[in-house]
C-alpha cells in the first residue's frame, strides 16, 4: 500500500512538473500592449509591414538570452536586438499576419490568438532580420487535450479577466477546439486606462485515413482599451506621479478616456494538410475583416483641450504671475485642470456654438479586409536532404476615415479643414458633418503582395547546411475619397497610381555539430523589404502625392556557439551584425521656423545594429535552475541622411536635400545593455517559485531627425541651446525584481493551478519606459528673434508593484 | 453541479462588473447651474473711483455684466468687454479664442478683489497684476486659472443694446461701452480697407464723418477677419466699442467694430 501510494506520489508529481511550466506559460501576461503606448500611438501601430515572407524553421533552440527576454524587459521600450518592430514576424498556419497595411504588428490579434488558437509557438529563422516568428497553428489537433478554465485578477489595463479552452478527440477522426478569452476592469494605477475586452474561437479538424487533414478555425473579438499618452517630465513632478495620463477626465462623476481603442472582427482559416510518401504538402487560406478605430478631442476655432498643452505648462510660460498660477493648479490636483475638462468643452459647445460643436469626439477609423492564401510543402528528408518551397498571395483593403464620435453637446461641424478653412471635399463643400458621419479624411489604402519561396537543406553527419530565397512584390495604392480644396501635390481623388516594390532575400546558413549539446552555427541573409506605406506618401491622410518608393535593403550575419562543459552548465554566445540602407520616413508636423504645417521626407537613412549574447543555463539539483544572460549591441544609425521639406497644404517646397547628421546617433529606445538573472526553484509537492532581476542601460530617446539639421540647430537661441538641440538624451539605466509562485494540487476531482506574480516587486515608480524628442520649438524672444529652443522630451514611467493571480482549474 | 457552479459564477461576477467603460451620456445646459451671485457694486462706481494709476483692488467687490465684444472675428485681441448697463470693463484674459466661453450676451460675475485695475484708451481693464514697464500696465490673466478665479460665467444671455449717441453727446465715462452712431460716412481713400496698418501700428484707422464737421475713428486690427475687406462708402450706421486716445497723431474718440454686422447701411 505504502509502496502504490509513493508510485501515485510520484506519478502526480510527475505530471504537476510536466503541466505546471504550461500553465505558468498559460498565465502569462503577454506585454504586447506596451507598444501602444509609444509615442506615435496616433497611428494605428496594430499592424505590420512585414518583411518576412516565408517561415523556414531553423529550429526551436530557445536561447537563455530570447527565453529570458521576450517579455522580462517589458519596463523599456525594447526591441529584440533593436530592431524595428515591424520587421517581427508572426503566422498563422502559414499565413503571414505579420505583414500589413499599417506600420507596426497587429499586437491585438496576436494576443487574442495566443489564448484562442489551438496552439502557439516562437520558432526562430533564419533569413530574417527579426530572427524569430512566432506561429499560430489552427488545427484543433495541435492543440493539449483537456479542459482549462482560468480567473485572473491583475491590477495592471484590467481588473479581473477569464479564460477557458476545451480541446479533444470527438472520434471518427474528428477534432476540436473552443476557446474564449475576457478582461475587464479599471487599471489600478494608470487613470483611465481599461480593458473591456471579449474573444471566442472554435477550431475542428477532421483527419482521413491516410493523414490528410481538413481543418477549419473561426475567431472573433471585440475589445476597447483606454489609452495612456506620455507627458513632460513638468507634468509628473508637478502631480507627483509618474502614472499620469493626460487622456482622461471626469464627466459625470466618472473617469472619461478621451483616446480608446476598439477594434472588432472575426478571423477565419481553412487548411488542408495532406501527406505523402515523399512531402507534406498544406494549402492555407484565410480572410480577415475588423473595424477598429482610436478616438481623439478634435477641436475647430477653439484653444487646444489637452491639460498637458505646453500653454498650460509653467516651464513654458515667461510670465511670472502665469507660470506661478499653473504651478499651484497643477500642485493642487485639481483635475478639472490637470485632466480633460469635459464639462468645459461641453459648455462651450452648448453655450456658444449655436448648433456647431467647437469640440467633438472623433475615431480615426480603419476598415480592414485581409484576404490571404498560401501553398506550401515540405519535403521528407530524402539522403541527407529536405527541401521547402511554396507561394502566398495577400490582398489586404483598407479604407481610413475620420468619423464624429461625440458632438458634446453641440449638433453638428462643417467639413472644413479646421486650421485653413478650406473644403475638406469639394465632391460636397460645405458639407454638415453630424453624428457618425466622416469627416476630414477618407480614403482606401490597399496593398497586393505575391511571393514564392523556397528552402534546401542538406545534412551529413555533424555537418548542416542551407540555402533560402524568395521573390516576390509588393503593390500599393490609395484611392482618395475625398477631393480635397488644398492638399499636397493638388490631388487627393480617386487613384493614386500603383506604386510597385520588389521584395527578395536569400539567406545561407550552416551549423557543425561537435556532440549533440555542442555546436557552431553561422547564418547570413541579404534581401529588400518594402517599406510602410505612410514613409513614402507623403500626406496619405488627404493627398495622393507620393515619394519614389524603395525598398529598404538590409543584410546581416549571425554566429552563435553553443556549450555544455558540465552536464549542469550549458553556455551561449551569439554574436550578429544587421545593417540596413535606403530606408525612408515621413514626418507630419509643425514646422515653427516656417509657420506652417509641414511634412519632412527622409530619405537615405542607414541603420547598423551589431553586437553579443551570452547566456548560461545552470542546474543545480533537480529543483534549480539559475539563468543568466547578458546583451551588449549597438543600435546606430549609419551615415547621414537627406531631407526635403514641403508645406502640407500645398506641397510647396521649403526646404531641399538639406543634409541630416544622423551618423552615430542611436535609433531606437531599446536598451543596448540588457542583464536578466533568473533563479527557479521546483519543490517535490508541485510549488515552483521564480525571481528574476533585469536590468537594462544605454537607453536614449528616440530623436526627432530634423533637430539634426543645420537650419533648426542653427536657429537655436545659443551655443548652449545649439548642444542641447543636437544631444540625444540618455534615459536612466533601470532594473526590476520579479517574483513569482505557483502551486499546482488536486480539488474535488479537478486540478488546481495557483499562480501569483509579482513584477517590480520593489514598486520603483522611477521607471522611464521610454521617452521621444517633440518637434516643436519654442521662441526664446519675441517672434524668434533671439532664437529658439526644442520642447522637451515627452516621457512614460513604467508601473510600480503590479500584481497578477490566477487559478487555472483543469478537468 | 459543483464543477459548473465553478465556471459559472465567476463569470457571472466578472462581467456583471465589466460593463461601460466608455459609454457616457450626454450633458446639457441644465447640468451647468446658474451662478447667482449679485453683485454689490457697479461698474460706474468702480470708474468714478478710479484716479488714474492702475492698482489692485483690495476690496471684496463684485461686478457682473454682460458680454458684449468677443474675439470671434479677430479686431479683439484676448479679451472681451462687458457691461452692466452703467459703465463697461475689458477683461485682459490673455486667452485665444475667448468667444467659445464667453459668447456675447452671457452674463458674467466679477470678483475683483485681487485683481489689477487699469485703463488703455479710456477703457477701463481688469487683468492679472500691474506692471510698469508696457503701455498695457495690467497684465492679461494668462490662463485660465487665474481668468476663472476672478470671473465666473452664468448660465443666463442676455443682449445688451448699444446706446444710441451723437458725436457731441461723446463722454470719456462712455469709453467701453457699445455705442451705435450714424449716419457717418467713411472720408478719405476710396479704396480703403478696414485694417490698413501705417507699417508700424498693428491697427488700421478709417475717419467717419456725421453731417457736421466732427469725425470718427473707426480702428481694425490688422489680424482681424474683415481687415481686408473694403470700407463701405455709403452712409451707415456703426456699432462698437467706444475709444479714447491717441489715435493717428491726436486724442480722439475711436470705436472698434466687432465685426461687418456692426456697420448697417443707412
Amino acid at each position: 500500500m505504502m509502496r502504490n501510494g509513493r508510485l501515485i506520489a510520484k506519478y502526480v508529481q510527475a505530471i504537476l512538473f510536466v503541466l505546471l511550466p504550461y500553465v505558468a506559460a498559460y498565465a502569462q501576461e503577454d506585454d504586447y500592449d506596451w507598444p501602444y503606448y509609444d509615442e506615435t500611438e496616433a497611428d494605428f501601430k496594430d499592424i505590420v509591414s512585414d518583411t518576412t515572407l516565408f517561415y523556414r524553421p531553423a529550429g526551436n533552440d530557445v536561447s537563455v538570452f530570447k527565453t529570458l527576454s521576450r517579455y522580462g524587459f517589458s519596463f523599456t521600450s525594447y526591441r529584440a536586438r533593436g530592431m524595428d518592430d515591424r520587421y517581427s514576424g508572426f503566422s498563422l498556419s502559414g499565413l503571414d499576419i505579420s505583414a500589413g497595411l499599417s506600420e507596426y504588428p497587429d499586437y491585438t490579434l496576436y494576443t487574442f490568438l495566443s489564448a484562442l488558437a489551438p496552439e502557439d509557438e516562437d520558432t526562430y529563422v533564419t533569413g530574417t532580420p527579426g530572427g524569430a516568428i512566432r506561429l499560430f497553428d489552427t488545427r484543433a489537433s495541435s492543440a493539449s487535450p483537456g479542459t482549462y478554465v482560468t480567473y485572473t485578477y491583475s491590477r495592471k489595463r484590467y481588473r479581473t479577466g477569464a479564460k477557458a479552452r476545451s480541446s479533444g478527440y470527438i472520434g471518427s477522426g474528428w477534432y476540436y477546439h473552443v476557446a474564449a478569452r475576457g478582461r475587464w476592469g479599471n487599471d489600478a494605477h494608470i487613470g483611465g486606462v481599461f480593458s473591456d475586452e471579449e474573444a471566442f474561437s472554435a477550431a475542428l479538424e477532421k483527419i482521413f485515413d491516410g493523414g490528410v487533414s481538413l481543418s477549419g478555425f473561426a475567431a472573433i473579438y471585440n475589445y476597447a482599451r483606454g489609452l495612456r499618452g506620455w507627458s513632460e517630465q513638468e507634468v509628473f513632478e508637478l502631480t507627483g506621479d509618474n502614472m499620469y495620463n493626460p487622456y482622461w477626465g471626469v464627466q459625470q462623476g466618472r473617469r472619461r478616456n478621451s483616446r480608446v481603442r476598439l477594434d472588432a472582427g472575426p478571423v477565419f482559416v481553412m487548411r488542408c494538410d495532406i501527406p505523402s510518401d515523399a512531402a507534406y504538402y498544406s494549402v492555407a487560406a484565410g480572410y480577415r475583416t475588423s473595424e477598429r478605430s482610436r478616438s481623439s478631442l478634435a477641436w475647430f476655432d477653439a484653444p487646444n483641450p489637452a491639460p498637458d498643452y505646453y500653454m498650460n505648462l509653467p516651464g513654458h510660460r515667461s510670465e511670472p504671475h502665469v507660470a506661478d498660477a499653473l504651478e499651484d493648479a497643477w500642485r493642487s490636483g485639481d483635475p478639472a485642470f490637470t485632466q480633460v475638462d469635459w464639462g468645459r468643452l461641453y459648455e462651450s459647445n452648448l453655450f456658444a456654438g449655436g448648433l456647431r460643436s467647437f469640440y467633438l469626439l472623433a475615431d480615426h477609423v480603419e476598415k480592414l479586409h485581409d484576404f490571404q492564401a498560401a501553398f506550401m510543402v515540405r519535403s521528407r528528408a530524402e539522403d541527407g536532404f529536405v527541401y521547402d518551397y511554396g507561394i502566398r498571395f495577400r490582398m489586404e483593403r483598407s479604407r481610413m476615415f475620420r468619423r464624429a464620435a461625440d458632438m458634446l453637446g453641440g449638433r453638428y461641424i462643417l467639413n472644413r479643414d479646421p486650421y485653413t478653412g478650406t473644403e475638406c471635399d469639394m465632391n460636397e463643400p460645405g458639407r454638415i458633418v453630424t453624428v457618425e458621419d466622416t469627416f476630414d479624411y477618407d480614403y482606401v489604402m490597399a496593398r497586393y503582395d505575391v511571393s514564392a519561396y523556397g528552402r534546401v537543406e542538406y545534412r551529413c553527419g555533424r555537418w548542416s547546411a542551407g540555402v533560402d530565397g524568395s521573390v516576390g512584390g509588393v503593390w500599393v495604392d490609395r484611392y482618395g475619397m475625398y477631393d480635397r480644396e488644398r492638399c499636397f501635390g493638388g490631388d487627393s481623388f480617386g487613384r493614386s497610381g500603383t506604386v510597385a516594390l520588389p521584395r527578395y532575400d536569400v539567406s545561407l546558413y550552416g551549423r557543425y555539430g561537435f556532440s549533440a549539446s555542442h555546436y557552431l552555427s553561422l547564418n547570413a541573409f541579404s534581401g529588400a523589404w518594402p517599406p510602410y506605406y505612410g514613409d513614402f506618401f507623403y500626406s496619405p491622410y488627404y493627398s495622393n502625392a507620393h515619394a519614389a518608393a524603395e525598398a529598404v535593403r538590409m543584410s546581416g550575419v549571425e554566429l552563435d556557439y553553443t556549450v555544455r562543459p558540465f552536464g549542469f552548465l550549458k553556455l551561449e554566445l551569439s554574436a550578429y551584425l544587421v545593417h540596413s540602407s535606403a530606408d525612408t520616413e515621413i514626418l507630419q508636423y509643425y514646422d515653427d521656423l516656417y509657420d506652417v504645417y509641414s511634412v519632412a521626407s527622409i530619405t537615405g537613412i542607414g541603420k547598423r545594429n551589431w553586437g553579443v549574447e551570452a547566456g548560461v543555463k545552470c542546474d543545480i539539483g533537480d529543483r534549480v535552475d539559475i539563468l543568466a544572460a547578458v546583451g551588449i549591441g549597438s543600435y546606430v544609425y549609419s551615415g547621414d541622411a537627406s531631407a526635403d521639406i514641403y508645406e502640407e497644404a500645398t506641397g510647396n517646397p521649403l526646404v531641399t536635400n538639406e543634409c541630416v547628421y544622423l551618423d552615430g546617433f542611436v535609433h531606437t529606445q531599446s536598451p543596448q545593455t540588457s542583464v536578466a538573472v533568473s533563479v527557479r526553484y521546483f519543490s517535490p509537492g508541485g510549488f515552483d517559485a521564480e525571481a528574476e532581476w533585469l536590468f537594462a542601460d544605454r537607453r536614449y530617446v528616440s530623436l526627432n531627425p530634423l533637430r539634426r539639421t543645420e537650419r533648426i540647430a542653427g536657429a537655436m537661441s545659443s551655443p548652449e541651446m545649439r548642444a542641447e538641440c543636437i544631444r540625444q538624451e540618455r534615459l536612466p539605466a533601470a532594473s526590476v525584481l520579479n517574483i513569482g509562485v505557483s502551486k499546482g494540487f488536486d480539488l474535488w476531482g479537478m486540478r488546481v493551478f495557483v499562480n501569483l506574480s509579482v513584477n517590480n516587486l520593489l514598486g520603483r515608480r522611477d521607471i522611464v519606459y521610454g521617452g521621444y524628442e517633440q518637434t516643436r520649438l519654442a521662441e526664446a524672444g519675441s517672434g524668434g528673434a533671439s532664437g529658439y529652443s526644442p520642447f522637451p522630451s515627452r516621457y512614460s514611467y513604467y508601473y510600480p508593484r503590479t500584481v497578477l493571480l490566477s487559478v487555472t482549474l483543469g478537468f | 453541479m459543483r464543477t459548473l457552479n465553478l465556471i459559472i459564477l465567476p463569470l457571472v461576477a466578472f462581467v456583471a462588473v465589466a460593463c461601460g467603460y466608455g459609454s457616457f451620456g450626454a450633458m446639457g445646459k441644465e447640468d451647468f447651474p446658474a451662478d447667482g451671485t449679485l453683485p454689490n457694486a457697479d461698474l460706474a462706481v468702480l470708474r468714478e473711483h478710479y484716479y488714474g494709476t492702475p492698482k489692485v483692488l483690495t476690496d471684496d467687490l463684485v461686478f457682473e455684466g454682460y458680454v458684449v465684444s468677443d474675439d470671434r472675428d479677430g479686431n479683439f485681441f484676448r479679451s472681451f468687454v462687458i457691461d452692466d448697463g452703467t459703465a463697461a470693463l475689458e477683461i485682459r484674459a490673455g486667452l485665444y479664442d475667448l468667444y467659445t466661453l464667453y459668447p456675447r450676451g452671457r452674463r458674467v460675475v466679477v470678483h475683483a478683489r485681487g485683481a489689477a485695475l487699469g485703463m488703455y484708451n479710456g477703457v477701463m481693464q481688469l487683468g492679472a497684476c500691474v506692471n510698469d514697464y508696457a503701455a498695457y500696465r495690467v497684465e492679461e490673466f494668462g490662463t485660465c486659472v487665474l481668468l476663472d478665479g476672478h470671473v465666473s460665467r452664468d448660465t443666463v444671455f442676455s443682449t445688451v443694446e448699444p446706446v444710441a449717441v451723437c458725436m457731441a453727446e461723446l463722454d470719456e465715462s462712455m469709453c467701453g461701452r457699445l455705442v451705435r452712431m450714424g449716419p457717418l460716412a467713411a472720408v478719405g481713400d476710396e479704396d480703403a480697407i478696414w485694417g490698413a496698418g501705417d507699417g508700424y501700428s498693428s491697427y488700421g484707422k478709417v475717419d467717419f464723418a456725421g453731417r457736421g464737421n466732427d469725425s470718427i475713428a473707426v480702428v481694425t486690427s490688422i489680424y482681424a477677419s474683415f481687415a481686408d475687406e473694403k470700407v463701405c462708402r455709403d452712409s451707415v450706421m456703426i456699432t462698437g466699442i467706444l475709444m479714447y486716445g491717441n489715435f493717428g497723431g491726436k486724442e480722439r474718440f475711436a470705436v472698434k467694430l466687432r465685426d461687418t454686422d456692426d456697420v448697417e447701411m443707412f
